[in-house]
């Protein structure tokens, strides 16, 4: 590097940066400090409650989504799950989409993080989840569909979520399995808590 | 609130920050933090004192209030300006605690705290200097001290003296970073002594051998300062020492860095004195004084001793050489009353010059001093020369520290003192304590009531012998620790059945889990020790592979507190809330319901993680929780930015209780309390209740004094919470 003629051409390089800066800041909200930052949060093994506020929505969209790309590209499962959870803990229901792709993958967690994000699409992605050959998958959508709470704007999926764990009642093996079933019914009609299974969201 | 300047104290806390007064190099550097330091040593020759910051603090002597002022505005020096801006430290020195005595004399806890976090800027021979207004001259020296027999204030308990920074120095050293500073909130008053007593301030621990204060560690001393009647001014210099380590980065301390990072004359001088007959009387007479010099550099790199005592003789005396002990050496002198002084306590001053101070510039004295009180015509009995104290003896019980000591043969002992160096949760600073007065002919003391510590960790003791006539001039000292208080912990697993198929989790993994556990209470004082050392215990049951709240309660009910009461259970399961990654602990209020028999501890399978990111802490944190019903220093992060959260909700003593945080569960004992972690992200060593970092080391961990004295204090009140095992 050569600071010959650095002065004269100040004047002229100043403004190019301003405004390559002002693009950059807008198309990323956040920097690799915060990212750093996330990154280290989401490693805490105590809970951090992401949905109190401390981030903006857009800090955690971003840097979630970029986090959970890094992670898959380095194959480090580990932070995908964490980065995973932390999405169904923003309650944020940008994060729909990537929790549902990966049903291929982390299905439990993704169906433990869709119940913790109370919108239709949720509702729809974990209604199959009943079926499957995981019991503990089966487990994790009893709870989500329990969980998720329906408000007027969620009649439809409401009657959805009753309709198939009454269907999923009939069919299920797993006795606490039955009785979560049963939980989830009660407490998606009464707002009953009737199984300690629903007190920890 | 309004603070007068009544005592102004001024802080310069000298650091490693590569400048020096008479250097021929650039300007200062400023501390870069990354990993990839680039260090550089902007000294030159025999000087490694370093300027890092600058304060005031103003005591209110009829509220005892204080506070501290941390000067921006130091237009006389540049280079503080420059580093306060530059380094967080502006708020580095912290009045703890401030109390009255009935002997005059006020005792001011005072917490420096290192502002950098990288153990590069490890320093060492940390020392607080007190400068006053004095009135006893050594005019063989060319020495002014501070007396209080002569209505000087002075501190009393001083761990040395030193000329350094004293008022003469001012604007003598090139940038301003070795010499005295006044600042600008101080009283128009300065000090006026030339020398001057010191306060160390080193980071506990017995692995610490050289003084060193780390990096992002906060220690604080127990200054007690005889208080004249009325206002007075004092000035205060903070003093390091410093030199690049031969590694970089530093992983330890005490051996990457070289001995010439210690001060470069003795760090410590202890006196002794043996009467000859009837020691010094108004007639004449003849005392043995006897003088060791500790010195990092060895006895070579030091002159003998000289003594001065312009009351009985004129001139200096200078000691003779005499043997040579673990880190010290030992010289002597036989002196007389030759001027024929009156009954009484006479100052008289030990100097011991470097050799390094032929080259020092005048302004830096490179000679370790101490004043000691000669008596004439009162007999003060000899030291006491060999004292022990016991390490974990298995013969003794639970939390007892045997003391024993040569007994003297000499008439002028009538008893022995023995003092503890305790953690004082009301002044926040360690303090010695007197805890037993034996009288002559008796050799030995059980201390029935140390604190829990461990070998990392011990005890500090010391022992002087005393008269009517007052104490010995100096005093043995050892440290001990009692047997590791045993606690039992049970460790369960889920797994498909009773048989262990499908367990969730390794019993190798379990083991380190509960190895590093271990590892770091022993430093405290408490040993866990397994109800199941060849396996695990089964919890048979796949409903609580994925277990929730609820869920754990049930599955503790029904395994650990039905079949290991007596033991902390601490549980291994797939997921909690879907998380495999979490991990927590079941804390119960009041304290009597805190008890082995509730505790328990989740663990999810992947809360260690692994590899690089592996979290060796994990256990031991909640253990934390369980042991000494601590509260997660990190939720003191409000805003989640990794930088500990100050002052609105924590300044009283910076502790918790006069705040309760919203959720109270593990706070509902006031003496779960604890002083602020005052490090950050990148601190080390680590608060144990901060947050985890993957990939460190268990050892980086550490509670702070205050937390580690609330520990003992919960396990010893709530001691039957914690049977046996």
């Amino acid at each position: 590097m050569t600071y010959k003629g650095e002065k004269m051409k100040f004047k002229y390089i100043l403004p190019i940066i301003i405004f390559l800066l002002a693009i950059t800041s807008t198309a990323y909200a956040i920097g690799s400090e915060t990212l750093d930052n996330l990154i280290f949060l989401l490693a805490q093994p105590e809970p951090a409650d992401w949905s109190d506020g401390t981030f903006d929505d857009a800090i955690l969209i971003e840097g979630f989504e970029a986090i959970y790309e890094m992670s898959i590209e380095e194959g480090n499962d580990s932070r995908t799950r964490s980065v995973l959870w932390a999405m169904g803990e923003t309650g944020l229901a940008s994060f729909i989409p990537t929790l549902i792709n990966e049903f291929e993958n982390e299905t439990m967690i993704a169906c433990y993080a869709l119940g913790k994000i109370s919108v239709d699409a949720s509702v729809n992605a974990l209604i199959p989840m009943l079926e499957n050959e995981d019991r503990y998958v089966r487990e994790a959508s009893v709870w989500g569909l329990g969980n998720i709470t329906y408000g007027a704007d969620l009649d439809d999926a409401k009657a959805d979520a009753l309709e198939a764990l009454n269907d999923r009642l009939d069919l299920e093996e797993e006795t606490w399995i039955v009785e979560m079933i049963e939980a989830a019914i009660i407490l998606i009609e009464t707002g009953l808590i009737t199984d300690s299974v629903f007190e920890t969201m | 609130m309004r603070y007068l300047p009544l005592f102004c104290v001024l802080m310069v806390l000298f650091l490693s920050l590569g400048c020096s007064g008479h250097s021929t190099g650039p300007n200062p550097v400023v501390p870069d933090e990354s990993s990839d330091i680039q260090l550089s040593e902007n000294r030159s020759g025999n000087t490694n004192r370093f300027l890092l910051g600058y304060y005031n603090i103003g005591i209110d002597p009829d509220s005892l209030e204080a506070e501290i002022f941390p000067l921006r505005e130091t237009s006389i020096h540049l280079n503080i300006l420059n580093l306060l801006e530059k380094a967080p430290c502006t708020n580095c020195v912290k009045v703890k605690g401030l109390s009255g005595t009935p002997n005059n004399t006020i005792l001011v806890s005072l917490e420096f705290t290192h502002p950098l976090n990288n153990p590069v800027f490890t320093v060492f021979d940390v020392r607080g200097i007190i400068m006053t207004i004095g009135s006893r001259w050594f005019p063989a020296s060319g020495l002014l001290t501070s007396d209080l027999f002569l209505g000087n204030s002075e501190l009393v308990n001083a761990d040395g003296h030193t000329t350094l920074y004293n008022v003469t120095t001012f604007g003598q050293s090139q940038g301003g970073f070795q010499e005295y500073i006044h600042g600008k909130l101080a009283t128009q008053m300065y000090p006026d002594t030339t020398l001057n007593g010191f306060m160390r301030h080193a980071t506990s621990g017995s692995g610490n051998l050289r003084n060193a204060l780390y990096a992002g560690n906060a220690v604080t001393s127990e200054y007690e300062i005889y208080k004249p009647a009325g206002y007075f001014v004092l000035g205060y210099a903070v003093d390091a020492s410093w030199a690049l380590p031969y590694n970089n980065p530093v992983t330890d301390p005490q051996t990457d860095f070289p001995m010439e990072a210690n001060c470069p004359e003795p760090w410590k001088l202890d006196a002794n004195q043996n009467p000859v007959g009837l020691g010094l009387t108004s007639s004449g007479g003849e005392t043995v004084l006897t003088v060791d010099v500790y010195d990092y550099q060895g006895k070579l790199s030091h002159y003998v001793p000289y003594v001065e005592c312009p009351e009985l003789w004129d001139g200096q005396k200078s000691t003779s050489y005499k043997s040579t002990g673990d880190g010290y050496a030992t010289f002597e002198i036989t002196v007389s009353n030759e001027k024929l002084a009156g009954d009484g306590f006479y100052q008289c001053l030990i100097g011991v010059r470097d050799v390094e101070d032929n080259t020092s510039p005048d302004y830096l004295d490179l000679t370790a001093y101490k004043i000691v009180r000669l008596p004439v015509g009162f007999a003060i009995p000899p030291n006491v020369e060999v004292f022990n104290a016991s390490d974990a003896d298995p013969t003794l019980y639970d939390r007892k520290v045997e003391l024993t000591w040569e007994a003297l043969e000499s008439e002028l002992v009538e008893w022995y003192d023995i003092e503890r160096l305790d953690f004082s949760t009301d002044s926040g600073g360690w303090v010695w304590v007197p805890v037993k007065s034996a009288p002559q002919g008796v050799d030995n003391w059980i201390d029935p009531n140390p604190r829990y510590s461990g070998p990392e960790n011990p005890i500090h003791y010391r022992i002087w012998t005393s008269n009517e006539a007052g104490k010995s001039l100096g005093y043995a000292e050892d440290t001990g620790y009692p047997k590791l208080r045993n606690v039992g912990m049970a460790l369960w697993c889920v797994a498909e059945d009773a048989s262990g198929s499908g367990a969730v989790y390794s019993w190798a993994t379990a083991t380190k889990d509960f190895n590093d556990c271990n590892t770091f209470w022993n430093r405290y004082g408490v040993n866990f020790i397994l109800e199941n050392p060849t396996g695990f215990l089964w919890v048979g049951n796949p409903e609580y592979i994925q277990i929730n709240g609820g869920e754990a309660v049930d599955m503790h009910d029904g395994h650990g507190k039905a079949q290991t009461p007596h033991s902390i259970s601490n549980y291994y399961v797939g997921s909690v809330d879907g998380n495999s990654h979490k991990a927590y602990c079941n804390a119960y209020c009041p304290g009597i319901y805190h008890n082995t028999e509730n505790i328990f501890i989740i663990m999810g399978k992947d809360a260690r993680g692994a590899g690089a990111e592996e979290m060796p802490v994990i256990l031991a944190h909640e253990c934390g929780h369980a042991m000494g019903h601590f509260w997660d220093v990190y939720l003191l992060d409000t805003n989640k930015n990794l930088i500990l959260d100050d002052g609105t909700s924590c300044q009283a003593n910076n502790t918790w209780c006069n705040t309760p945080p919203e959720i109270p569960v593990l706070f509902c004992d006031i003496n779960a309390c604890y002083a602020q972690n005052p490090g950050a992200h990148a601190t080390n060593p680590w608060n144990l209740m901060w947050y985890s970092c993957p990939g460190k080391a268990i050892g980086n961990y550490n509670l702070t004094d205050r937390q580690a004295a609330y520990a003992g204090l919960w396990l010893q009140e709530f001691k039957n919470n914690y049977p046996f095992p």
